[in-house]
């Protein structure tokens, strides 16, 4: 069944409309992903900060022994 | 409230009546008990007591049991002895010991004070018995 002129003008709208949308999930998808890229570069830095520190950490104490003549 | 070092009246009794066996081989099960400094231990006491028995990491109510060592004779002398006995990996804190027979009721042998607190710390505590002879054994019948 054609599609009247006014159907066509319509349903280029939707499309454009659909576009938009895409586009902007789209920013939105790319802002994320950078958040996220900057999440994991700061807990590479902790983790590597932490593992730096636990280099210079002393060993635990010993325990401390006793013993007693009855 | 004190530890004070004594071989029990009633096992004094309890021998004469064969209640106690300190034979290697079949003998009945002794334990040595750590006690805190407001524990009551001497003379007097007949049984081992929960009460204000010392606790801490690694260390179970009841102590641990000893291991015996033949009874033997030097001169009039009788005497028997035990090997040192180890809590490993302790954190505790005691004022002294109680060794008593598990097998029997845990009935006391004797009470030993240690003069002090004495603590061990994620260690080894070694109670070590004295050398097994008519002077110095750690249970003695002149």
């Amino acid at each position: 069944m054609a599609m009247t002129l006014s159907g066509r003008l319509q349903r280029i709208r939707d499309l454009r409309s659909d576009i938009a949308d895409l586009v902007t999930q789209e920013f939105r998808l790319k802002c994320r992903l950078s958040e996220l890229v900057s999440q994991r570069e700061t807990l590479e830095l902790t983790l590597k900060a932490v593992e730096e520190y636990s280099q210079v950490l002393p060993d635990p104490p010993a325990g401390q022994s006793a013993e007693v003549k009855v | 409230m004190a530890i004070t070092t004594a071989m029990t009246t009633s096992f004094k009794s309890e021998v004469l009546q064969a209640l106690h066996n300190f034979l290697l081989s079949g003998g009945n099960t002794f334990k040595l008990a750590l006690y805190t400094s407001s524990a009551t231990l001497g003379a007097a006491t007949t049984a081992y007591s929960a009460t204000n028995e010392a606790s801490g990491t690694n260390y179970s109510a009841g102590g641990s049991s000893l291991t015996r060592v033949d009874p033997t004779t030097s001169g009039t002398t009788a005497f028997t002895d035990f090997a040192d006995l180890v809590f490993s990996t302790v954190t505790v804190t005691a004022n002294g010991c109680l060794i008593y027979n598990s097998t029997n009721s845990n009935r006391a042998v004797s009470a030993h004070a240690f003069g002090g607190d004495v603590t061990a710390t994620a260690g080894n505590l070694t109670i070590v018995f004295p050398t097994p002879d008519a002077t110095n054994a750690i249970l003695r019948i002149a």
